[in-house]
């Protein structure tokens, strides 16, 4: 027996007391997981962290004063290209939970949506811009805009922020391919995000004279 | 010459001699036998007489002697006794002679002889009476010279001294007598011996020149023939047996002695000629013989160290079985040792299977906890989806919060405020829902670790278990070929030492032949002495027929 002992430790002597180690660190850790319901629960820890940021916030909107002079953007991201909206221009921004595609549309308006009880056209600024082919898979959200009487909804992946942007901050665009008429930009702003005029966009014949076939007017 | 042999010629001359000699001999015995009476004439009749005349004077004498002595001697009593002895002793034999000479004269017829003894017969008794008178009268007389003893002494001068003469006289004429007989008898002896010796003389003459004659005639015809042949004998010893053969002059035995003596030549020719061809073939076949014994004693010499070889073989041979032996032994007890080795492995075995089983369990109970703890998860990813809906939503109403207070213009400024802390607020709750999802993905990815790591582990213990099983197996099979082993050591520790005992039996058996070699060795060796023997006597064999000129 006492050979066999000796010749049956080819083991590293030390991996036991690393498990060892290992099972006692675990232990601990899943013993600190008890914690954490007491740490949301507890109504003073949740008093203390909402005054901490509410002070954050204070200081933030206090530094804002007096920057009316600013442009206020409303960013958002329509497959791999980001998009600056001003938001003067914005009614509301939405879930795009369901559209209905209308036969004979073009293909950068894959369909309408009800909107407060009127029918939205559904803009798709990729196809418009002949920038991208994707589809509307990864599309979640809709932003209204309104310009000239006109209303229309964006498709919108994700709706980034709303940029408080000096002026000198947005670039002018530079020349553009033919397809993007460069009247339909108004800038380039954080490097890559394109301020549209959406005004132009909403007036360009392309969309009018659809829509005057269809007669989306209220 | 007839067939007459040589014994015959002899046997002729001997009878011739003998003849004469029996002719002598009986002339001599004829002539003897006369002497031999005249001899007996003598010493019957002569001879007595004489003596006995003799011993008759001798006594007279002696007599007269006592007599003159005992009147000398006087009154001695021991002398006188003495004398008188010789005195009485004295007359005895005169009267015995006289008595003897009676008996040889009884039967005279010669008157002088009668007269002669009458005489001496009338005289002798006075003569003793006269001496013994004269004895008396000196006894008389006793002691000194007395009248009566010269009385005595003159009468024995007178009377005594005449007698004797007379006596004497007689006496010797008888004597005389006898003596001139005697004389006349030998005469006649001298005469038949002259006879004897002549006769003798003459024979022998007579038949020697006989038997010179004889030999003469037999030499003349014997020993020519035998000369010849005796030169012939002596050239056959020194050799030489060629030349014509003897001629059978005679029909005697030397005529036979010739033809056996050719004959005999002829033998010895053909035993010479068959022995050298003989001492040919013997020389070879010694010679053969001589190869034979040489290659044996050289094969003998290599068996011999042939032998050497097998034992020194056999001695180291034995050496490693014992060591073989030993080894085996040893190998039995390392048998024994890995048998208990085994039976132990087979003990950890079986309790590594029943460990492994408990891991196999345990990796089964951890898998269904982290089956619980992933439905879990999910469960709680659900939640955070509801939670990042909720702050979409959130952020959507903040935002259109923020649109709406920028239409409401300078007015709306506040609620502006509010719906940018909002909008943070569901920003916030965004990204913490989004860290809560990367904690669950990097969860999840841990589960999948830890069901890899569990299932992993399970398929280690099944592969564990196999292994322990085969493990199991082999120990089995171990402890199995490890009884073979110990049983085939045991056949070959056995065998070792059967072996070892084969080999000293063998060792023993080979000492054996090797004396048997040694003594085959000593006899080959003698072989071939015997050989080298038998050689140098054939050669010398060889020279001595060589003498011979066939």
């Amino acid at each position: 027996m006492a050979h066999f002992d000796r010749e049956a430790k080819p083991i590293d002597p030390s991996a036991p007391s690393d498990a060892a180690d290992l099972w006692s660190r675990l232990r601990a850790s899943i013993k600190g997981l008890e914690s954490i319901g007491r740490r949301t629960s507890d109504p003073e820890a949740v008093a203390r962290r909402m005054a901490e940021r509410a002070l954050a916030y204070r200081t933030k909107a206090e530094s804002r004063e007096g920057e009316a002079s600013r442009l206020e953007i409303l960013a958002f991201r329509k497959g791999a290209q980001r998009y600056g909206v001003m938001l003067d221009r914005v009614r509301e921004v939405g879930s795009l939970e369901q559209f209905h595609p209308v036969p004979k549309a073009p293909p950068f308006l894959p369909g309408v949506v009800p909107w407060r009880g009127s029918i939205l056209a559904l803009l798709d600024l990729g196809r418009l811009f002949g920038v991208s082919e994707t589809g509307l898979a990864d599309v979640h959200h809709c932003v209204i805009v309104e310009a000239g009487g006109h209303r229309v909804a964006i498709v919108a992946g994700d709706v980034e922020e709303i940029h408080h942007a000096p002026a000198d901050r947005i670039h002018p665009a530079p020349e553009l391919p033919r397809n993007i008429q460069a009247e339909w930009v108004l800038g380039v702003y954080d490097e890559n995000c394109l301020v549209l005029r959406i005004e132009q966009i909403l007036q360009d014949p392309a969309l009018t004279g659809w829509k005057q076939t269809k007669n989306f007017e209220r | 010459m007839q067939k007459t042999t040589i014994g015959g010629k002899l046997g002729l001359g001997f009878a011739t001699v003998i003849l004469l000699m029996l002719v002598s001999a009986a002339i001599a015995y004829v002539t003897l036998a006369g002497m031999d009476d005249s001899l007996t004439a003598m010493s019957d009749e002569a001879v007595p007489v004489v003596r006995a005349s003799d011993d008759l004077l001798i006594g007279l004498n002696l007599a007269s002697s006592a007599v003159r002595g005992y009147l000398l001697v006087g009154a001695d009593a021991d002398r006188e006794a003495d004398f008188h002895q010789s005195w009485t002793r004295a007359w005895s034999d005169v009267n015995a002679a006289a008595a003897e000479l009676e008996r040889l004269f009884a039967a005279t017829t010669s008157p002088t002889d009668e007269e002669q003894l009458a005489t001496i017969r009338a005289a002798l008794p006075p003569f003793e009476a006269a001496q013994q008178r004269v004895m008396a009268a000196r006894q008389a007389a006793g002691e000194g010279a007395g009248q009566e003893l010269q009385q005595a002494i003159d009468l024995w001068e007178s009377e005594a001294a005449a007698q004797a003469q007379s006596i004497r006289q007689a006496v010797e004429r008888l004597r005389s007598a006898a003596v001139t007989r005697m004389n006349a008898a030998r005469e006649d002896v001298e005469r038949a011996a002259d006879l004897v010796r002549w006769t003798l003389l003459i024979s022998t003459l007579v038949a020697g020149a006989v038997a010179a004659v004889i030999a003469v005639v037999l030499s003349r015809g014997i020993v020519s023939s035998l000369q010849v042949l005796l030169t012939r004998v002596r050239s056959v010893a020194e050799g030489e047996l060629r030349g014509e053969a003897l001629a059978a002059g005679s029909s005697d035995e030397v005529g036979e002695l010739a033809k056996g003596f050719n004959q005999m030549i002829v033998s010895l020719r053909e035993v010479l000629s068959q022995a050298t061809t003989m001492t040919g073939e013997v020389a070879a076949a010694s010679s053969q013989i001589a190869t034979g014994a040489q290659e044996q004693l050289s094969s003998l010499t290599e068996t011999a160290s042939s032998l050497n070889e097998i034992t020194a073989t056999s001695e180291q041979f034995k050496a490693t079985m014992q060591e073989f032996a030993d080894r085996a032994r040893a190998l039995q007890d390392a048998a024994d040792e890995t048998a208990n080795r085994s039976a132990d492995g087979r003990q950890l075995t079986r309790d590594s299977a029943a460990r492994i089983e408990r891991v196999r369990t345990n990796a089964q109970a951890a898998g269904e906890s982290v089956l619980h703890l992933s439905e879990q998860m999910q469960r709680i990813g659900e939640i955070t989806a509801t939670v990042n809906e909720i702050a979409e939503q959130t952020k959507l109403l903040a935002l259109n919060a923020s649109i709406e207070a920028a239409r409401a213009g300078e007015e709306g400024r506040g609620f502006a405020v509010v719906a940018t802390q909002v909008r943070e607020l569901a920003n916030q709750s965004k990204d913490a829902v989004a860290r809560i999802e990367g904690l669950i993905s990097d969860t999840q990815k841990s589960m999948q670790d830890v069901v890899r790591k569990i299932e992993e582990g399970g398929q280690l213990s099944e592969d564990s278990a196999d292994i322990v099983r085969r493990l199991s197996q082999a120990f089995e099979e171990i402890a199995q070929a490890v009884d073979q082993s110990r049983e085939a050591m045991a056949q070959i520790s056995t065998g070792a030492k059967q072996q070892e005992q084969g080999i000293s039996e063998l060792v023993g058996s080979i000492s054996q032949i090797d004396s048997a070699q040694k003594e085959s060795l000593a006899a080959a060796e003698q072989t071939q002495k015997s050989i080298v023997a038998i050689d140098q006597r054939i050669r010398s064999l060889n020279d001595a027929i060589a003498r011979f000129k066939v």
